[in-house]
């Protein structure tokens, strides 16, 4: 660094002493530490202060040697040049300060610049890992309370009064609550810092996986599903996440709706150009046009807890995986007769009849 | 003593939702259950309490789970993995880890299987009646033998 800042220093002045002997026949004996002005400039720019300081003492003797006269001597015969030599050291010294002063201070503002964005994502990092860490330590006793829960429902239901049974229920069904929120949460804190790999993905697959889960929230609620067109589609994403997605929006399907009407779900994909749009259509309570914005959002409820159950991340999960799978979503909904939840995303390359790429997987 | 089913496990309610769903199945092996990752370095190598192979034989599987005091279900895994007569023992990871880098972790250190510990009865069941289908019954099982 010190070498560098010498060598700035000694090619500014070697540069000015040259660019005037240029320009000798020009000038003659007229302003001698003309260039050497530019060449302090250009040192203490480039340098800062210590090759400003250098290059100004640098170039006195230079010019000195070279351009006062008598040349090739030292020493100057007419006091006017020793004025000039003081005037150059002032202007050379107040040049080289001025501009370490501001090379400094850009040194200083770039490198706390740095240090606060790596002290931000160390925080930022530590505060995933405690979500995920938390997350993670949540699950061990929510397992052993759902399973022991479960096997009193099961095998010693018939010693329990009827008001214990339900409370029992509602104990099942309060363990199926906080696992879906736990859940959840390892799943949006996972969309937001982890990695999420893409590859060809069946939307035959996702949907079945989907439907699957949530065959026991089906059956409770007497839905007809409707998958139709069959999906024969295959999309770019994230397999897991795509069917947690289509999870979250059969889920809400099944759940938003009044409480005297059977849920109806329609499930359906149609493929535009390299865009594939997959739609969950429900026959629910609709979203209400200045509420559609905000649906996506994180923790955005707009029930209470008791009409309509949930976690208020569903859907948040559904907007940053779509976004995650440079896709979009979005919803339309006109009043209470039902919403019609979308994503799309892209479309896989149709691969020849011979490749090896597998849509059934 | 037939083969047992070697289970590491220090969570003893996860050890008895598993033992309880191993009941239903026909799953005739015992289940041997250790609680650290010392004690299963120790069974595998037939030294402490487990010198007698009588009754302490060699598993057929074993189920690990990671987050162990102590020595760690990685720590065994790298021991075993680099065990000349034992490294081909199946080895299923039983975790409440989904984490990414526990996966890819465990896989570079030669598991045969990784899966995440399911809750509720209904899916466990399905874990045990899916290890026993496939890795007790379907699966062709290698031969290991003792270090020593």
């Amino acid at each position: 660094m010190h070498r560098y800042r010498y060598l700035v220093a000694a090619a500014a002045v070697m540069g000015a002493a040259l660019a005037r002997v240029a320009v000798d026949p020009l000038l003659g004996r007229d302003a001698p530490m003309l260039i050497f002005v530019l060449g302090v400039s250009i040192a203490s720019v480039t340098g800062g202060l210590q090759s400003g300081i250098l290059a100004t003492l640098l170039s006195i003797p230079v010019a000195l040697w070279l351009f006062i006269e008598p040349r090739y001597e030292l020493l100057p015969t007419r006091s006017e040049d020793w004025v000039r030599i003081a005037v150059f050291l002032a202007e050379g010294l107040l040049i080289a300060f001025a501009s370490g002063r501001i090379v400094q201070r850009k040194d200083a503002l770039v490198k706390e610049v740095q240090h606060r964005t790596a002290e931000l994502q160390a925080s930022n990092d530590a505060l995933e890992r405690f979500a995920y860490t938390i997350s993670h330590d949540l699950r061990a006793p929510l397992r052993s309370m759902r399973g022991f829960a479960e096997i009193l429902d099961e095998d010693h239901s018939a010693a329990l009064e009827p008001e214990a049974r339900g409370y029992l229920a509602r104990l099942i069904a309060a363990s199926h609550r906080l696992e879906e929120l736990v859940q959840n949460l390892l799943t949006y804190a996972r969309l937001n810092h982890g990695s999420i790999p893409f590859e060809p993905v069946a939307l035959r697959n996702v949907v079945e996986g989907a439907l699957a889960q949530l065959e026991p929230e089906v059956r409770l609620s007497g839905a007809r599903v409707i998958v139709d067109p069959p999906l024969d589609l295959v999309v770019i994403g994230h397999r897991d996440t795509l069917e947690m997605m289509v999870m979250n929006l059969v889920s809400n399907a099944l759940k938003y709706v009044p409480r005297e009407r059977v849920p109806e779900v329609a499930v359906a994909a149609r493929r535009t150009g390299d865009v594939i749009r997959l739609s969950v259509r429900d026959n629910g309570i609709g979203v209400a046009p200045e509420a559609q914005a905000r649906i996506f959002g994180a923790f955005e409820r707009l029930h209470a807890r008791d009409g309509y159950p949930g976690t208020g991340l569903g859907l948040a999960i559904v907007a940053r995986g779509a976004e995650r799978m440079n896709g979009r979503c979005g919803v339309t909904s006109e009043g209470s007769h039902g919403s019609e939840f979308w994503i799309e995303l892209a479309a896989a390359p149709t691969e020849n009849r011979h490749g090896s790429a597998d849509p059934a997987r | 003593m037939a083969a047992p089913i070697l289970l590491v496990e220090d969570e003893p309610d996860d050890v008895y939702f598993l033992k309880r769903a191993f009941t239903s199945t026909s799953v005739t092996a015992p289940i041997v259950v250790l609680a650290d990752g010392g004690a299963a370095i120790d069974y595998l190598a037939g030294t402490g309490a487990f010198s007698n192979r009588d009754e302490h034989p060699l598993p057929a599987l074993m189920l690990l789970d990671l987050k162990l005091p102590g020595v760690t279900g990685f720590d065994v895994l790298a021991w075993l993995r680099a065990q000349p007569g034992l490294k081909r023992l199946p080895v299923i990871v039983l975790t409440s880890s989904s984490q990414d880098e526990d996966v890819r972790r465990a896989y570079d250190l030669g598991v045969n299987s990784y899966l995440v510990k399911p809750s509720g009865l209904k899916a466990i069941a399905d874990v045990a009646q899916q290890i026993e289908r496939y890795w007790l019954n379907m699966n062709r099982r290698p031969d290991i033998r003792d270090v020593r």
